[in-house]
C-alpha cells in the first residue's frame, strides 16, 4: 500500500436502483470515504435532503456492500462499492 | 453454468434436457417457472420493466443455489432469470432441481423461489393503462423466506 500523499481521499462507490435512483435523481456517487459503517453512511448521505431522510431509512431501503446483502453494522473500506435499494421483487 | 441472468427468453424444453441427460441417479425432477401475470396487486398490467443489479445477480443467485445443495441432497440445479422489457404471459423466472427422491427437490425448488424473491437484486416496474409504477415487496414473500 502506498504512502499517504498530500491531498489524496480514500474513496468509496455508492449506488442507487430501482425507485431510490428516480425519487433521488442520482444513480452513483464518488465519496470520500468517512462513514465507518454502513449506518454511518446512512446518516451523512439522509443529510442531503428530505428525500434522502426518508428513503434511506432502514425500513425502506436495503444494501449491499461489494455485492453482498449487509445490515447496518458492517464496516466500510476504501475501495467499498455500497448499493441502496429498495426490498427487491424478482421472481 | 447453473445460474443465467439474461435478457433474452429461455427454452424450457432445452433447460429440462440439460437437468435429465447423462443423470442416471435423480428420479425426481421438480420445475418451477414465473410468468408475467395481467392483474397484480390490483392494476391491469400490460407489461413489465424488470431492473437489476448486474454484478450481485449471478453471485446472488449462485449463492442461493449452494445454499440449498448443502441443505438438500440435490443433484444438478439450474436457475435462469429474466431482465429488461417483457409482456404479457412471457417467462421472467426459471428453477429446475434434481435429485435421488422428490422429497428433496420439491423443498430445494420452493427454498430457491423464496430466497430469490427476497435476496436477489431484482426490481419489476409494471406498466399499466393508467401509467408505470414500481411492484411493491410483499410481506407474503418475506414470511416465506423466514420459515426456512
Amino acid at each position: 500500500m502506498a504512502g499517504e500523499q498530500k491531498g489524496r481521499f480514500a474513496m468509496i462507490r455508492v449506488l442507487f436502483f430501482a425507485q431510490l435512483r428516480e425519487v433521488l435523481q442520482t444513480e452513483r456517487l464518488e465519496l470520500p470515504l468517512s462513514a465507518r459503517t454502513v449506518a454511518d453512511l446512512r446518516a451523512q448521505l439522509q443529510q442531503k435532503g428530505p428525500l434522502w431522510q426518508e428513503y434511506l431509512s432502514s425500513s425502506r431501503s436495503l444494501v449491499a456492500v461489494n455485492q453482498t446483502m449487509q445490515k447496518d453494522q458492517a464496516s466500510l473500506c476504501e475501495g467499498d462499492e455500497v448499493a441502496f435499494f429498495p426490498p427487491v421483487t424478482g421472481g | 453454468m447453473s445460474v443465467s441472468v439474461q435478457e433474452q427468453d429461455f427454452d424450457q424444453g432445452l433447460e429440462y434436457q440439460s437437468l435429465v441427460k447423462d443423470n442416471l441417479s435423480d428420479g425426481a425432477v421438480v420445475v418451477f417457472v414465473g410468468l408475467v401475470r395481467d392483474f397484480n396487486q390490483g392494476s391491469e398490467v400490460t407489461g413489465l420493466h424488470i431492473e437489476h443489479y448486474p454484478q450481485m445477480t449471478e453471485k446472488c443467485l449462485t449463492d442461493i443455489v449452494q445454499q440449498a445443495k448443502q441443505k438438500w441432497p440435490l443433484g444438478r440445479v439450474r436457475v435462469v432469470h429474466r431482465y429488461g422489457t417483457l409482456t404479457l404471459g412471457e417467462q421472467i423466472v426459471y428453477v429446475g432441481v434434481t435429485s435421488a427422491h422428490r422429497k428433496a427437490a420439491f423443498a430445494g425448488a420452493e427454498f430457491i423461489m423464496d430466497y430469490l424473491k427476497t435476496q436477489a437484486p431484482f426490481w419489476k416496474k409494471e406498466t399499466t393503462k393508467t401509467g408505470q409504477h414500481w411492484v411493491a415487496a410483499k410481506q407474503s414473500d418475506k414470511k416465506a423466506a423466514d420459515k426456512w
